[in-house]
């Protein structure tokens, strides 16, 4: 169980108790993004938690200082960071991992970075150990999937469905039988499905069809969303939604 | 999916936004084509205001009878100031990337007609 929060979101002091809360709840990877101005990749939840966040002035140097008092926190849980490109390019590839790494990042995954303009990110991520999660999608050729998954490490994020994050009603029978088809490929390494879902159920489906995790993101910022006025219900709301997503990947061991 | 190119931002790599009052060259980046040129030194590349493209357009719309793009309204007027360093016999040429059909609603607007 993958949770996915946006950086510095809705304001710093309130962002590090919603982590926690995920924490709590008993997510086993905790993602954070670094909010940028064109998630083209992103849905209108995670959109306005961007906004928000980019509003109050959070710069990707803050987001990686969250994430070393994070994994201060919790050294045991994972950290993922979810970044688009250019703030990355504009730190520098390799002080961007140096100090990803330095503040307890496990992996970077970058939507708008095809794994065919990768090398010298991979080089860097590399040198300071730190994973390259890549992504693919249900269309994605084999050629190209066995291409990913060769310049993946840590894990694959596997995009569920063809469109932007956002939470959705129903899982496709395309994300099912995606999750089966990269898994048979995927060698020993590990698959978490992401983007659109939402529920418990879908959570429950997509690892009784092969992926290792489930990755949410929008169904957790819409309740930061919805409760801004109240951090303490968020908090609650958070921990709870995650402890139910969590207890839908444990049903089918 | 992306491109890698001369791009509008802050240090931290965020995007930041334009104005323009062609809607053709209302965008944060360029075309990576234009980066290789003139990374390359191919080409020159100069900045023009509204005001002044729409000197650009009102030049070429009263001496030729051609109402140009206000895209190329641009180049017209850079060009009206670089033709002052020629002599007469030399000739410049101005790409007229687009017709100004398109852009009379919006230079009526800005000249106030």
């Amino acid at each position: 169980m993958v949770a996915y929060l946006t950086g510095g979101d809705p304001k710093p002091k309130i962002f590090l108790n919603n982590v926690v809360a995920l924490a709590e709840g008993g997510a086993d990877i905790i993602e954070i993004g670094i909010p940028f101005s064109d998630p083209i990749a992103d849905g209108p939840v995670i959109q306005s938690s961007s906004q928000r966040s980019l509003a109050h002035g959070t710069t990707p140097r803050i987001v990686l200082e969250e994430c070393r008092e994070i994994s201060g926190i919790y050294p045991e849980i994972p950290l993922v960071i979810l970044t688009y490109y250019n703030p990355v390019l504009a730190m520098g590839l390799d002080h961007f991992m140096r100090k990803a790494r330095d503040s307890g990042v496990s992996g970077v995954v970058v939507p708008d970075l095809p794994v065919e303009e990768s090398g010298d990110y991979r080089a860097a991520a590399f040198k300071n150990g730190v994973d390259t999660i890549f992504l693919t999608a249900p269309n994605t050729s084999e050629t190209r999937l066995v291409k990913i998954i060769r310049n993946s490490t840590g894990f694959l994020y596997l995009v569920s469905l063809f469109g932007v994050t956002g939470p959705r009603d129903s899982l496709s029978e395309l994300a099912l039988s995606s999750a089966k088809h990269v898994k048979n490929l995927s060698g020993g390494l590990p698959t978490a499905a992401g983007v659109g879902i939402s529920r418990p159920e879908h959570v429950s489906a997509l690892i009784r069809s092969g992926a290792d995790g489930a990755i949410v993101g929008s169904a957790l910022v819409r309740l930061v969303n919805e409760n801004l006025g109240d951090p303490e219900e968020t908090v609650e709301a958070l921990k709870r939604k995650t402890m139910d997503l969590k207890a839908a990947t444990r049903r089918n061991s | 999916m992306g491109m890698y190119t001369y791009v509008l931002q802050d240090q931290n790599g965020q995007i930041e936004t334009t104005d323009s009052i062609s809607a053709g060259l209302d965008y944060s980046a360029v075309g990576p084509e234009h980066s290789h040129l003139m990374m390359t030194g191919r080409t020159k590349y100069a900045a023009v205001t509204d005001a002044e493209a729409l000197d650009g357009f009102k030049l070429l719309s009263e001496s030729e009878g051609i109402i140009p793009a206000l895209e190329p309204s641009h180049a017209i007027s850079y060009a009206s100031k670089l033709v002052k360093r020629y002599g007469s016999k030399d000739s410049v040429i101005i790409n007229l990337s687009g017709r100004g059909d398109k852009d009379v609603e919006t230079v009526a607007k800005a000249l106030d007609y």
